[in-house]
């Protein structure tokens, strides 16, 4: 019980090994989401699953995570930078390989409602740390 | 090119500004930087489109935490 304890604070708590599990975070989701490329450039077959090939709004829906931690440990500064980061990320996949139609739209409204969570999110634990002080 | 496409070109370039300008404002307070010498940072996160600026938030994680020395 204490162990689970003190990895929590450790995880929650503002120091490198926080912020190095944000970038990982982040590197693992970008794979994720450029991975039905990574499978043709590799030629797996046996991955080529549908899901991968599809429109790629829930992929970016779980670029919500390092927002939302990156929020949450380390403030509205971070979670900016990660917004921005994770914009970057969508961009070559609008620019170069998608089919679909509305590509900035959508992606222009995932990164309005992931800012606004960040936001809230960060204004919310700086407000819950000044009251355990 | 249809006009989708100049439109995420423009946000790219926004993008890439706001964080370049994020980051060399840190640059400039910081006293110390990986490396001893500023400049070159600065070089590279205004010219390597966003894998300079990576590059810079790898190297210096107390941006998000801490103070401004590393």
């Amino acid at each position: 019980m204490n162990g689970i304890r003190k990895g929590l604070t450790m995880l929650t708590s503002p120091n490198a090994f926080s912020y190095y599990l944000l970038f990982l975070m982040w590197a693992v989701l970008t794979l994720f989401y450029y991975f039905s490329e990574i499978v043709d450039l590799a030629g797996w077959e046996a991955l080529r699953w549908e899901f991968f090939y599809s429109v790629h709004d829930v992929h970016r829906l779980l670029f919500l995570i390092p927002v939302i931690y990156a929020a949450y440990v380390f403030g509205i500064k971070a979670s900016i930078i990660i917004n921005i980061i994770s914009l970057m990320t969508f961009l070559p996949r609008a620019l170069f390989v998608s089919t679909y139609p509305d590509a900035l739209a959508r992606m222009l409204v995932f990164i309005l409602v992931s800012g606004t969570v960040g936001y809230l999110i960060a204004v919310l634990r700086k407000a819950q740390k000044r009251t355990q002080q | 090119m249809g006009i989708d496409r100049i439109l995420l070109i423009i946000l790219a370039v926004i993008l890439h500004l706001v964080l370049a300008g994020m980051l060399l404002e840190d640059l400039s307070n910081r006293k110390r930087v990986l490396g001893r010498i500023k400049w070159p940072w600065a070089v590279v996160i205004m010219l390597v489109v966003f894998a300079g600026s990576l590059l810079y938030l790898l190297c210096h994680p107390k941006i998000f935490y801490g103070g401004k020395d590393e």
